[in-house]
């Protein structure tokens, strides 16, 4: 399957109690840039970004995931899968163009785990997106943990089988990788739409709604290690890491926006191609899945969320 | 916080040894830096709500936290997340953890 449906997660909306200070965290710690800033809503975007945005900071009296937003190649498509979702029995409302700065039409619904969905084929090009020209490697200089991109999202719920088919079988999503207990109900599921070993994570968890944690790439292992560095030293909140993953190959670390919503950075992991088998875990390796060097689960890792 | 005070108040959480805190630390940081684990360590930025408590006894100064784990209601009878108070005095505090469906 060439990439020509959903292309990748396009933007998340976070929701953060202090719109100040999460523009400090994401711009100077993380390395975004700031593109605009509304009242209580800050735009924000990583110097590898062609699109105008991929990070939406509301200020709000709770932390937690408003929005996770996904990019479909072309107008036509979103009408598509519009109907696809319909036809499947998905609610779907319009947010309007330009409801956002520079964001055309977007197709939202509900997943049952509470999760608010979008998806959009047209967004502004930014003024500051890499070059297309006999390009360098950037305009500037990356600064912070030297984001090259927003990732992927891990979003907990109760029924995470219903949201997982909804994204397989309305719009074309892959499942690389499951965790199922001993009676069969899956635990986590992790399905991607690219090349990439995951676009978004499905974990079961105790309420609905809930956000497990924003990835953001980074370009190497040396780079996660760079993040690692700046979180000792400018005292952000560390959860776990810097470690790799069993499920995704991925190399980590994970720490925790002024507000406690938790971020990644996230360095390799596998090429997935549609052909390949789904990578199958038990409960009782969930040590090794999850934490690949230590093969414990962490108890703060799967019990804490916004 | 805005106190140049440098003095250190005590923090009782039920049945543990008290922990010093200074005015301009937040209460789980004294008590996850002692070692004391009867209140559990999550986002420590007051969005997750693991480290819920009440407050028995005592003053403090808040930070902003999550009105999803501390309503206004809460708050009147003191409840707080340890990781959003700084002590004005010394306290005793007790978990208070939310029901895992909030």
């Amino acid at each position: 399957m060439a990439v020509t449906g959903v292309l990748r997660p396009g933007f998340i909306q976070i929701r953060v109690m202090d719109l100040g200070e999460g523009i400090v965290h994401y711009r100077d710690n993380l390395g975004l840039d700031l593109v605009s800033q509304d009242g209580e809503v800050a735009f924000l975007k990583a110097y590898d970004e062609f699109d105008r945005h991929s990070v939406v900071l509301r200020q709000a009296d709770e932390a937690g995931l408003d929005v996770l937003g996904f990019k479909v190649l072309t107008e036509e498509a979103l009408t598509v899968f519009a109907k696809r979702l319909k036809a499947i029995g998905v609610k779907t409302a319009i947010v309007p163009a330009g409801a956002y700065p520079g964001v055309g039409r977007r197709v939202r619904f509900s997943i049952p785990t509470g999760h608010t969905i979008d998806l959009y084929s047209e967004m502004e090009l930014s003024g500051n997106g890499p070059q297309t020209k006999n390009p360098d490697i950037w305009r500037h200089e990356p600064r912070g943990m030297r984001i090259s991109r927003f990732d992927h999202c891990a979003v907990l719920g109760v029924d995470i089988a219903a949201s997982a088919e909804i994204f397989e079988k309305a719009l074309d999503f892959v499942v690389t990788e499951r965790a199922t207990d001993p009676e069969g109900n899956a635990i986590a599921i992790f399905l991607t739409c690219s090349n990439k070993a995951h676009d978004i994570a499905f974990l079961t968890g105790p309420a609905d709604a809930k956000l497990h944690h924003a990835s953001f790439l980074v370009e190497s292992w040396n780079d996660v290690g760079h993040a690692c560095d700046l979180i000792a030293q400018r005292n952000i909140s560390l959860d776990i890491g810097p470690t790799r993953h069993g499920i995704t190959r991925g190399q980590t670390v994970y720490f925790f926006d002024p507000s406690g919503n938790r971020n990644e950075c996230f360095a390799g992991g596998y090429q997935h191609y549609p052909d390949n088998p789904v990578r199958e875990w038990t409960v009782d390796q969930m040590g090794k899945a999850i934490f690949y060097y230590e093969k414990e689960v962490h108890d703060r890792f799967t019990s804490v969320m916004t | 916080m805005e106190s140049k005070s440098s003095a250190t108040f005590q923090i009782r959480v039920m049945g543990a040894e008290p922990v010093g805190c200074s005015v301009g630390a937040d209460v789980l940081s004294a008590l996850e830096y002692a070692g004391v684990t009867h209140i559990p360590v999550g986002c420590r930025r007051g969005g997750c709500g693991v480290c819920r408590v009440r407050i028995l006894n005592g003053e403090v100064v808040r930070k902003k936290m999550s009105r999803a784990k501390v309503s206004v209601a809460d708050e009147e009878k003191n409840y707080a997340l340890a990781c959003c108070i700084f002590p004005r005095s010394d306290l005793t505090i007790t978990p208070a953890p939310l029901d895992k469906n909030a």
